[in-house]
Order: C-alpha cells, then sequence, then structure tokens
C-alpha cells in the first residue's frame, strides 16, 4: 500500500509579527501556533520592498519579484470606466502556486488570496478575494442574504450559490462576539448622539464587526471546501491581523502618548484577542488538514506593537507603511519537517519553491527565491525546471479574453484627449505603479532600470518629492555623486532637513570623505536621535575612521531601538573582532545572517571571525557562501588564497583565489 | 413604458456623428447640447451632449430628456446607461487601421497627446474596448444593429434602409441617404477587418 501523498496548506496571516505570537505562546494562550514552534521549525522571514500587501502577496504565490508578476500596487484602472478598480488575477503576467499545481496534474484550491479576482479555472476551486465583501444590507428572507456575491467570485460557477450561504455579513456579528474584543461596551451603547465620541467609537465597533465578518467567511469558505473538495495544495489568506492592527494596534499595550486613557481601557485588548481567535481558525484547519499534510504559515510582514510603533495613527489614510515591520512570520509543521528548529534567512520569495518541493515538483530557474532545503528532515534531492509559464497543460483560459488594464487605461487617456471621456481617476494608479516599479528595481540592487522608471514618472509629475528622493538614491547607488546632489538641491531643505543631511552624509561617504559624513550624521542624529538607521550609519563611519568605543555605543544604541537591526549587529561583530574577542564576534554576525541572509560583506566578516577562532573550514564555508552571492568579491578571494595556503593546505584552490583577487584590485592595488 | 431611446455607439472615428445626422432626418431628434461646434474633423457637427460623459454619476435627466430621441454614447460610457430606461442601438464598426488614423488626425488638429502606446499594443487596446461595448450590448438584451462604416458610405441607401427598417420609420431611404457624403470619408484603408475586433452583436 502507498503511502499517502504529503499535502500542503499555506495559510497566508497578513502582518502577524513574532513580537505578538511569542509572548502569547509562552503564556499559553495560543496552543495550536505553540505546536508549529515545538514540534516544527520556525522562524523570521524577510520582506520585499516596497511592502504593499497586493504585490508581497503575489510575490509569495509566484516566487517572483513585482517587476516579473506585474501586481504593483492595490488598485488598476478600469478599462471601461477610466477610474480604478482593486487589482485582478487577468493583471498578473505569471502563474501563482495553484496555476502550476493545477498544471501538473494535481488539485489546488485558493480561497480568499490577494488580486484573486475573477476566479481562474484551474483543476481545483478559487473563491477570490471580492467574494466576502459585504456590498448590501442584510436580508435574511432572500436567498442570497441580500448581498449578491460578485460574478466570477468562485470557481467552479457552480459552487457559487451554495458558497454564497456560508457568507457572514457584518449585521450577523453578535454584540457578545464584540464583547470578546472591547470592553465596556455598555458605557459605549450609551452615548447619545450628542456626544462627541459617540461617532468615533461606533465607526471603530463597525470596523470591527465588518473585520471579524470577512475573517469568519474566508475561514467558512476554506473549511467547508477542505472537507468537500480533494486538494493536493490549499492557500487560505486571512488579512485580518493587518486590518485589525491599523485600527487598533495603537492602543495596544503600553498606551501611546496620544491615545486617551479611556480609548486605551476600551481596545487594549483587541490585538490580543485578534491574535487568540487564529488561533483557534488554526486549530480546526490543521484538525482537518490531518497527519499527512504540511502546514505553512506565513506573513508579508510585521507589524510594530512596541516602542517603535511611529507617533500617530495607523490608519490606512494616515501612515500605515511606517507600521509595517520588515520581518514577518514563517513556520512549517507536518510530516517530512524537522521538529523544534528555528529557519534563518528566509524571504517571501522562498514560499513558493518550498511549496513545489513539498509536493516533490520542481522549483523554476526563472523564480527569485530557493526552497528551504534546511526545513526537512531528509531533504529531497533538487529538481528544477526553466519556466513553468509554457506549460500549456490545465489552466484552461478564461471565457473572455483578458484585458490589460494598463493598455486601456492609455486607450482611456487616448479618448480623453479626443474630448470623449472626462476626467481620468487612472492617472494617479499610473503613477503609483510606476513609483512601486522604481522601488522594486531599487530594493533588488538595479538601480540604472530604477531610474529609467522614474524617468518616466518625472515626466507627469515633475514636482514629485517623494520621486526625487528616489532618485537621488538612485544616483547614490550608481555612484553618479555630482548628480546625486544636484537633484538634493531640487529638495526643499525645510522640507525634512535631517534627510537632505543623511543624504549629504551618503555622499560624503561614497567619495571616502569620512569628516565630512560623520557631521552630517551627527546634524541627524541631533535632530531626529531616533530616525531609524542613523546610529548603525554613525557606527559605520566610526569604523572606518577606527573610532572603536564610538562604533560600539553606535550600534548599541541601534540595538536598543531595534534589536532585529542586521547591519548594527554586524558592525557590533567587526568591533569585537577588532577588540580580539572573535567569539563575541561570530555570535554577533551569525545574528545578523539569521535575520538578513543576503548581504555578503556580512558573510565575509563572519568568516574572519571564524578563522581567528581557529574554525578554518567553517571560515572557507562562510567566504564561500558570501561569493555565491557576489563571485567578484575581493576580499572573500583574498581571504580564501591565505585560508587555502596557510591553513587548508591546498595550493591550487590558493592560486585561484590569488589569481582573482589580483584580477579584480589590479597587481599592486587595495580592494574597495 | 417610454419610448425607447436611439443610442448611437462605437469607437470614436467610427461614424457615429453621421449616423446622428441621418437619424436626425429620419425624424429621430438628437439629444444635443451643441458644445463642440463643426470643425475640420466632423464639418457637420458632433452631435453630442456632454452630460454622457458623466453618466456614470449623474442619469436622472436620461429619462426626461431622452426618450424617443437618439443619443450619442461612445462604447466606454455604455455601461453606465441606467437600467430605468429602454434603448435600441446602433453601433458603429469601422476598419480599426482607419480609426486609429482618424484618431491621430484629430488629436494633431487638436494639439494634443494620445495614448502612449505603440501602434500594434494601441490596436489591440481598441480591438478590446470594441469587443468589450459589444458583448455589454449582447449581455444586456438591447435591441441592436451593427453598421458597418464603409458600406454605408459605399452603399448609402440599403445601410439607411437598414436603419430605417430597425428604428420603424416610414421615411425615404433616399431622401434621408442624400445626407451621406462619401468625401468625407478619409483615412481609407485596404484593409478589411470587419469582423476581426470581436463577436458582432
Amino acid at each position: 500500500m502507498t503511502a499517502p501523498r504529503r499535502r500542503v496548506l499555506l495559510i497566508g496571516w497578513d502582518a502577524a509579527d513574532w513580537k505578538m505570537l511569542t509572548p502569547l505562546i509562552e503564556a499559553g494562550e495560543m496552543p495550536n501556533m505553540r505546536r508549529f514552534v515545538e514540534e516544527g521549525v520556525s522562524g523570521n522571514v524577510a520582506t520585499l520592498s516596497p511592502v504593499l500587501s497586493p504585490m508581497l502577496w503575489t510575490s509569495i504565490a509566484t516566487g517572483k519579484y513585482a517587476d516579473k508578476h506585474d501586481i504593483l500596487g492595490f488598485v488598476e484602472p478600469d478599462g471601461t470606466t477610466g477610474k480604478v478598480r482593486p487589482v485582478t488575477s487577468t493583471s498578473r503576467k505569471c502563474k501563482a502556486l495553484w496555476n502550476i499545481i493545477s498544471d501538473r496534474g494535481m488539485r489546488a484550491g485558493a480561497v480568499n488570496w490577494y488580486a484573486s479576482h475573477p476566479a481562474e479555472r484551474i483543476d481545483g476551486f478559487v473563491v477570490t478575494d471580492r467574494f466576502s465583501v459585504a456590498t448590501g444590507a442584510l436580508d435574511p428572507d432572500k436567498p442570497d442574504l441580500g448581498w449578491t456575491p460578485p460574478a466570477r467570485s468562485v470557481h467552479p460557477g457552480e459552487c457559487l450559490e451554495p458558497m454564497s450561504k456560508l457568507r457572514v455579513h457584518p449585521a450577523m456579528i453578535q454584540r457578545e462576539q464584540v464583547a470578546e474584543f472591547i470592553d465596556g461596551l455598555d458605557e459605549i451603547e450609551g452615548l447619545k448622539k450628542e456626544d462627541p465620541e459617540f461617532e468615533s467609537t461606533h465607526k471603530k465597533i463597525g470596523e470591527l464587526r465588518m473585520l471579524l465578518a470577512h475573517c469568519t467567511t474566508v475561514h467558512m469558505a476554506a473549511t467547508a471546501l477542505m472537507q468537500d473538495e480533494a486538494w493536493d495544495f490549499l492557500g487560505i489568506y486571512y488579512d485580518a491581523i493587518d486590518r485589525i492592527a491599523h485600527s487598533f494596534m495603537e492602543y495596544h499595550p503600553p498606551r501611546m502618548a496620544h491615545v486617551s486613557e479611556r480609548d486605551f481601557a476600551r481596545y487594549r485588548r483587541v490585538m490580543t484577542e485578534c491574535y487568540k481567535f487564529h488561533d483557534l481558525m488554526l486549530g480546526r484547519l490543521m484538525n482537518l488538514a490531518g497527519p499527512d499534510t504540511v502546514v505553512m504559515i506565513v506573513s508579508d510582514h510585521g507589524f510594530h506593537c512596541d516602542h517603535l510603533r511611529p507617533e500617530g495613527s495607523a490608519a490606512v489614510d494616515q501612515q500605515p507603511v511606517a507600521w509595517h515591520r520588515p520581518f514577518g512570520v514563517l513556520a512549517l509543521w507536518g510530516p517530512g519537517i524537522k521538529k523544534g528548529e528555528k529557519l534563518y534567512g528566509a524571504t517571501l520569495l522562498d514560499v513558493a519553491p518550498t511549496v513545489l518541493s513539498l509536493l516533490g515538483l520542481p522549483v523554476a530557474d526563472d523564480m527569485d527565491g530557493g526552497a528551504l532545503r534546511q526545513v526537512f528532515e531528509s531533504p529531497p534531492e533538487s529538481q528544477s525546471v526553466e519556466t513553468y509559464e509554457h506549460d500549456a497543460v490545465g489552466s484552461a483560459p478564461e471565457a473572455e479574453p483578458a484585458e490589460d488594464p494598463w493598455v486601456a487605461q492609455q486607450v482611456l487617456k487616448q479618448l480623453q484627449a479626443l474630448g470623449y471621456v472626462g476626467d481620468d481617476n487612472a492617472d494617479k494608479a499610473l503613477i503609483d505603479r510606476l513609483r512601486n516599479l522604481a522601488t522594486v528595481f531599487m530594493s533588488t540592487g538595479r538601480p540604472q532600470r530604477a531610474l529609467e522608471t522614474l524617468a518616466e514618472l518625472e515626466a507627469q509629475t515633475p514636482d514629485d518629492l517623494g520621486l526625487r528622493v528616489l532618485k537621488a538614491e538612485a544616483l547614490l547607488r550608481l555612484g553618479q555623486l555630482d548628480e546625486c546632489e544636484a537633484v538634493l538641491e531640487l529638495i526643499p531643505a525645510e522640507d525634512d532637513a535631517p534627510r537632505a543631511d543623511l543624504f549629504r552624509g551618503m555622499i560624503a561617504t561614497a567619495r571616502g570623505d569620512t569628516e565630512t559624513a560623520l557631521a552630517c550624521y551627527k546634524r541627524v542624529e541631533a535632530a531626529d536621535p531616533d530616525r531609524a538607521g542613523i546610529h548603525t550609519r554613525l557606527g559605520q563611519i566610526y569604523m572606518r575612521r577606527q573610532m572603536w568605543d564610538d562604533a560600539e555605543r553606535a550600534f548599541e544604541r541601534a540595538l536598543e531601538l531595534d534589536s532585529d537591526d542586521a547591519e548594527a549587529l554586524d558592525g557590533l561583530g567587526v568591533v569585537y573582532r577588532q577588540r580580539k574577542n572573535p567569539e563575541a564576534a561570530v555570535l554577533a554576525h551569525m545574528k545578523s545572517i539569521a535575520l538578513v541572509h543576503q548581504r555578503p560583506s556580512t558573510h565575509v566578516h563572519l568568516g574572519l571571525a571564524l578563522a581567528e577562532v581557529g574554525r578554518v573550514r567553517w571560515a572557507a564555508e562562510a567566504f564561500h557562501v558570501a561569493l555565491g552571492m557576489e563571485p567578484d568579491f575581493p576580499l572573500a578571494h583574498r581571504c580564501l588564497a591565505e585560508l587555502y595556503a596557510r591553513a587548508l593546505e591546498d595550493e591550487e584552490k590558493a592560486a585561484h583565489h590569488r589569481a582573482r583577487w589580483r584580477d579584480l584590485v589590479g597587481v599592486d592595488g587595495d580592494e574597495a | 413604458m417610454s419610448e425607447p431611446i436611439t443610442i448611437v455607439s462605437g469607437l470614436p472615428r467610427t461614424g457615429t456623428s453621421l449616423m446622428m445626422q441621418i437619424l436626425e432626418r429620419a425624424g429621430v431628434a438628437p439629444v444635443t447640447d451643441a458644445l463642440r461646434a463643426p470643425d475640420a474633423d466632423n464639418p457637420r457637427g458632433y452631435f453630442e451632449d456632454a452630460r454622457v460623459m458623466t453618466l456614470g454619476r449623474e442619469a436622472a435627466w436620461l429619462s426626461e430628456a431622452a426618450p424617443g430621441r437618439a443619443l450619442k454614447v461612445v462604447a466606454v460610457h455604455l455601461q453606465h446607461l441606467p437600467e430605468s430606461a429602454s434603448y435600441r442601438v446602433i453601433y458603429m464598426r469601422r476598419n480599426l487601421d482607419e480609426v486609429m488614423a482618424s484618431q491621430q488626425a484629430m488629436l494633431a488638429r487638436l494639439g494634443k497627446t494620445g495614448a502612449n502606446l505603440p501602434p500594434d499594443a494601441l490596436r489591440r487596446g481598441l480591438e478590446q474596448a470594441d469587443a468589450s461595448a459589444q458583448r455589454l450590448v449582447a449581455a444586456k438584451g438591447w435591441d441592436s444593429l451593427v453598421v458597418h462604416h464603409d458600406k454605408l458610405l459605399g452603399d448609402p441607401e440599403t445601410e439607411v434602409a437598414r436603419v430605417l427598417g430597425f428604428i420603424r420609420s416610414a421615411a425615404d431611404p433616399a431622401g434621408v441617404a442624400a445626407c451621406v457624403d462619401s468625401t468625407l470619408h478619409r483615412q481609407r484603408s485596404s484593409r478589411d477587418d470587419h469582423d476581426a475586433s470581436g463577436p458582432s452583436i
């Protein structure tokens, strides 16, 4: 009898954060999540930039950066109205997990995934991200409860009607359920309309009802399908933690300065109860999944919940992205997964390749992430294919040809110029799209592509301040320092003087003028002592000037502000090695790598520290990891040449690396 | 139920203004605000009402102003027609190369910039918009008639007779067809893509 085929259940919890999860797990409040920590593999997962959910969840589902999948924002032009609509599945330019798995003859499902509407026709089932939106008032006497589910929000289509009966309307959320989250409901309900707090409190409760209803609908749909349908892969996306956090994280303890005592007393438990609610749902999902399923939980980013919360509200019309943390949650549990282990160095791009490996499918070479082989008890043999994009089997084409919304938007622009269409609201969507694309290029080491995209954007919004900042950053990365300074001149100094000084400091650093750089960074520190990254930059300049005490203080201050500052940890490691404490250096560099794996310089620093503690083979491995990321890293080649010559007695390899180093720096040159 | 509104639709520059003139001669009064004066692109006028561009926000005027009359509603605005009225649609189609050339000529005259797209992408976009509008008309179940621009100019009396039959008018086809001036057929193309841009209604 053959063993049942392993299945994969991928659960997305938008904005879930270990800083919230860990204390709740330790207090026994999240027993199901505890199983992942104690019986599975768990750790941080690094997000991508820009930190926008539709882009991130599509990268999770495809294993690709956003410039490949082309979901570049929350909205897109609606080709028939000239206005905008939520981004759709037809805009995605590559296959998601459910397409790939379905194409390969397995059954796949997706529930509520971002940008999944209209439902794609796969071998399996899809409930789109429009299905649960309550667009009308509740009328229990009507067959569709008074609000018609959108057409094409469920595949197969014949499931739309039965599935629609599982929906939960905000009006169905009972008072007792709200009271699980909010204290003082009696008092709130006693407020009169004339009371200044009436509107704000009722709006908050209305928001919570709506989000709970939406979340419950997703869960009802997912659990029904898990029981009734055969599946090999199922992806379920819950956005409630993020959306509830944007409304209520400012009330989470400790009380923030702008929050009144009264509101703090009312709403302080909302986030905790939200997480506990998700643990309840998780338990049900784990039971339904059964022993042959690997369950993966992933969040696209974290969410500040402590002293790092920005001043003011997290509301989506205020400064939502400032509340996002760069590290989310990744946890796996199930057959073939290691037990009680920590996971290091994962990014969102690794989720799709890992799912494919768990299902015994090859990873595509055109994916930007890789399978996390360290989670397997017995890592499978590596398999790869060039791409899945040419697979023609399976996913049936849509009944109507997919419209490219960006082409449609340009057509509307033409009609507008001809005088047949009025104001075109889609222009802003195009501007945001280009800005997001430029950010993707910048964050993935492609500043030239970022500049080209910004040039297109500049034609439309020449005075956009944010655009100038991005452009300055791109020019800096390209080493075009004079041009960078010219752009900085166009940014009003009064708008954000510390930012201007930060740039001047980076330009001076690039020119090797550490004295000017230090002066600039100290001005930033004086004006904005808690500015993200400033103490790390100061530490790096102090290191270059060999001011080791000052460097150590700066890095420690950076870590006081944010214990997950990978660059500060790496810098501290360098300081420790200078202080002849290589053991502490090794620990600091390893902590840094655990947070951000893709930094070649950190691996080189680790290698140097390992060599000093006598772990020469591990040191060589660290240098090779650095070269795997950056093949032309001169210092890595030089260190390997010395190691192979003196400690590892391999003159051939020593000669190879020596020659490589000489090619890179010139015979008598110093490395960069 | 009040009299149906005769909607003249299609992509811009497919002969929608010409069809409005034909209907006027056939006794179906146009709904127009005369805001856009005749010019080199439409020497006899546009026969438009600017309120069509904001139908999505405000449509109450339609039920007062339009029953029994003709209204030009270009393809992209069709989906804003309110359900409360009844319609019959005359959908104009034209060779897309001619449409693109005509739109380009008009843009040049206006001194405006159109789509930032290579020609083949623009063509695809216009095809999609055209097909989408025709699917909408079919889905709504409106009575409809497709009229091809080149056939109208090539054999005006026959095509006008079809239109008069569609709107149940007793007007004389020859008399109405006299308003069709084939010398106004500019940007003529040799390419025949009557059926290339999506299903017929």
